[in-house]
């Protein structure tokens, strides 16, 4: 076993028997196997994951897939049901907000308290106290019984003395979701530090560019299982993509099947994206189309709507905006034509695309594809926001 | 992962060892903080004993006019007689009672935070071992005013008390434990405690009994400790050594029994809980 690696968790699964009454629980230990009485629910399913010294590994997933369960058992408050977990250094855990306070005491006794249950000794805790309280930006209220504090507050208490017990590992489980952005900053510079002090941390997070700023490695969780292990921007951007509503699975062939309404006037008999369906923000998108008129039609016009997975309309435009129009077709004929979106400029995610031909004052439509055309987008570094819209920056 | 949570008697001892910094700070938090927030703060902690003590002295010399059956002694030797016993009882039944709700009461503990459950019936102990020591002042101060200066035997008042302690902490780890899955527990523990007090020689001397019914009363295991208490802090005589060894020897053995249970189911609590 090489000593380079903080945590290593083999094949772990974790069913939660759920009981009708806890005396069942008992039962349960006491017959072993002869009979069951309970109903059982995988948290976790053979999930698999070695984490060397020094890593910052960030889990994503959506509410019950098994996250924070995966947390409670690298910490061992969790008994796994089958495989193992070995965890090699000091662990400093902060699984649930200040968890471990008791609200009736001051924030000095609730410290001490906690810092001890992290393993700290007396002298070792009164060296830091004043650290820890700098850090929470306390000062004042420290006397005070916690249960005056604001959840802000607790969590900078709570986070404060987490990261002053020296930890070799750090674990923490959503939470800095509560502070405010200054005291995320300082969080997050914190943990730049304990990171270039090769401490290995392991965190819960729902903010994908905190993820994407920190990690080493992402591991998506769903349903139990582990989805993707790697890089974090492309695994948080595939999780992201999926969590807005995508149904097919991610990084399949661009659709080129034609599914549209029959109108009587004109059948879409091409819609053609151009390569894979696999772009980066400044490509260029490229749909080939061609329409062919089942009875006699009027100068044309098309348009092309794009629609992010999750079904929020984010492109809605038409060719007589741009004063382009093609000329009356005869019943039989066709009439082609090409749309580039170029530079691309959404933002990573999953889209659909559907296409229209109308007349030229738009009032009516003579044919209009489903939302068939299908294409994903991938940074290689981290964005916000729906557009990467074309920006100047200008310093002064 | 089965080596996780040791069940030997040496994990027991060791646990108690490397929590013993954890353990100190949390016994003062509950012992102090009881009464945090207080104008009197810890003067309560005196309060209570003293006036129960007073009133014991008041009820059995002046209005019960009781006796403790050793002849020629001075009124108020009953209430001080009755008291002692009521201590060791006060500290084996504030124990007991609290064990079968330790772990409902720090859910957090056992699912949030990596937290040594096994030293909760120490903390339960050590707080109730405060008050013990509180009540034992008063009882002292009492004592000195009323006979003058205790005898040298009440020195040994820390070894009577060690198969107590073992004895009440292998219950506490058995309750704690039980007491998760089966919340009826608590309901017959106060039941049990109950009636204990009076199955137990605090206000009456073993001797006191029909001599056919004393020998039953040693099944309880709080008999031997509150006669040798008195032994040692009033009537100037050692404890019966043999039966101390061997008091001490079953309780470590019921200590030991009490913890491996405790260790074994432990894994089920964030299960129910």
């Amino acid at each position: 076993m090489s000593s380079d690696v903080a945590i290593r968790v083999c094949d772990l699964s974790k069913t939660y028997l759920t009981y009708q009454k806890p005396r069942d629980r008992l039962l349960q230990s006491l017959l072993r196997h002869r009979r069951t009485f309970y109903r059982e629910f995988w948290a976790l399913r053979d999930v698999s994951l070695e984490v060397k010294r020094g890593e910052v590994v960030g889990i994503l997933g959506r509410n019950g897939a098994g996250k924070s369960t995966l947390l409670q058992a690298i910490c061992g408050t969790l008994t796994p049901t089958r495989g193992t977990v070995e965890v090699h250094g000091r662990v400093s855990a902060l699984l649930e907000l200040g968890a471990g306070f008791n609200p009736e005491f001051s924030g000095r006794e609730n410290v001490r308290v906690s810092a001890a249950i992290l393993g700290m000794r007396p002298e070792e805790i009164a060296a830091r106290f004043d650290a820890i309280v700098a850090f929470a930006e306390l000062a004042e209220f420290i006397d005070q019984p916690v249960k005056t504090y604001s959840s802000g507050m607790y969590l900078r208490l709570a986070f404060a003395v987490a990261v002053h017990v020296d930890p070799e590992i750090l674990i923490v489980d959503e939470a800095l979701a509560v502070g405010d952005l200054a005291f995320r900053n300082k969080c997050l510079e914190k943990i730049r530090s304990m990171m270039a002090a090769g401490v290995t941390i392991l965190f819960v997070t729902h903010d994908i560019s905190t993820l994407q700023l920190l990690c080493t490695r992402v591991v998506w969780l769903d349903q139990g299982r582990v989805r993707a292990i790697g890089e974090p921007i492309r695994v948080s951007q595939d999780y992201y993509a999926e969590l807005v509503g995508h149904k097919g699975t991610p990084g399949e062939p661009a659709q080129t099947m034609l599914i549209q309404q029959d109108t009587g006037k004109a059948l879409f008999t091409e819609v053609r994206l151009q390569g894979n369906g696999q772009l980066r923000p400044g490509d260029t998108l490229s749909i080939a189309f061609a329409v062919q008129a089942k009875e006699a039609l009027g100068p044309l016009v098309f348009n092309i709507s794009i629609y992010r997975a999750d079904g929020d309309w984010v492109v809605g435009q038409t060719s007589r905006e741009a004063g382009i129009y093609w000329p009356a077709a005869a019943a039989g004929e066709v009439r082609k034509g090409r749309i580039e979106l170029a530079p691309l400029s959404l933002a990573p995610g999953d889209y659909l695309v559907a296409i229209g031909a109308c007349s030229e004052d738009y009032s009516l439509c003579y044919a209009l594809t489903d939302l068939s055309l299908k294409f994903s987008v991938r940074a290689a570094y981290p964005t916000w926001g729906k557009f990467i819209h074309p920006i100047r920056w200008i310093a002064e | 992962m089965t080596a996780r949570f040791p069940t030997s008697p040496r994990g027991m001892v060791a646990s108690f060892w490397d929590n013993r910094n954890l353990i100190g700070l949390l016994v003062k938090r509950e012992a102090v903080g009881r009464y945090q927030g207080s104008v009197l703060g810890l003067l309560w902690s005196f309060f209570h004993p003293l006036l129960m003590l007073t009133v014991y002295t008041f009820v059995f010399s002046m209005v019960f006019k009781a006796r403790w059956n050793v002849g020629g002694e001075s009124r108020t030797v009953y209430a001080l007689v009755l008291f002692s016993g009521l201590m060791v009882f006060s500290l084996f039944a504030e124990c007991i009672n609290r064990a079968p709700s330790l772990i409902l009461g720090n859910v957090n503990y056992v699912k949030k935070v990596v937290f040594p459950l096994e030293i909760l019936p120490w903390v339960a102990l050590g707080s109730a071992f405060f008050h013990m020591v509180v009540s034992l002042i008063v009882w002292m101060g009492f004592y000195v005013v009323i006979f003058g200066a205790p005898p040298v035997t009440a020195l040994l008042l820390p070894l009577v008390l060690v198969p107590l302690v073992l004895t009440v902490m292998g219950l506490s780890w058995l309750l704690a434990s039980l007491g998760v899955y089966l919340r009826d527990v608590t309901h017959i523990v106060s039941v049990v405690t109950s009636v204990l007090m009076f199955l137990t020689p605090i206000f009456y001397p073993l001797a006191a009994l029909p001599e056919s019914v004393q020998p039953w009363l040693y099944f309880n295991p709080l008999t031997v400790v509150v006669e040798q208490t008195r032994d040692v802090l009033i009537l100037n005589k050692m404890p019966h050594w043999p039966v101390w060894g061997l008091f001490v020897a079953a309780s470590f053995v019921i200590a030991w029994a009490g913890f491996a249970w405790f260790q074994r189911t432990r894994r089920g609590f964030a299960d129910v809980l």
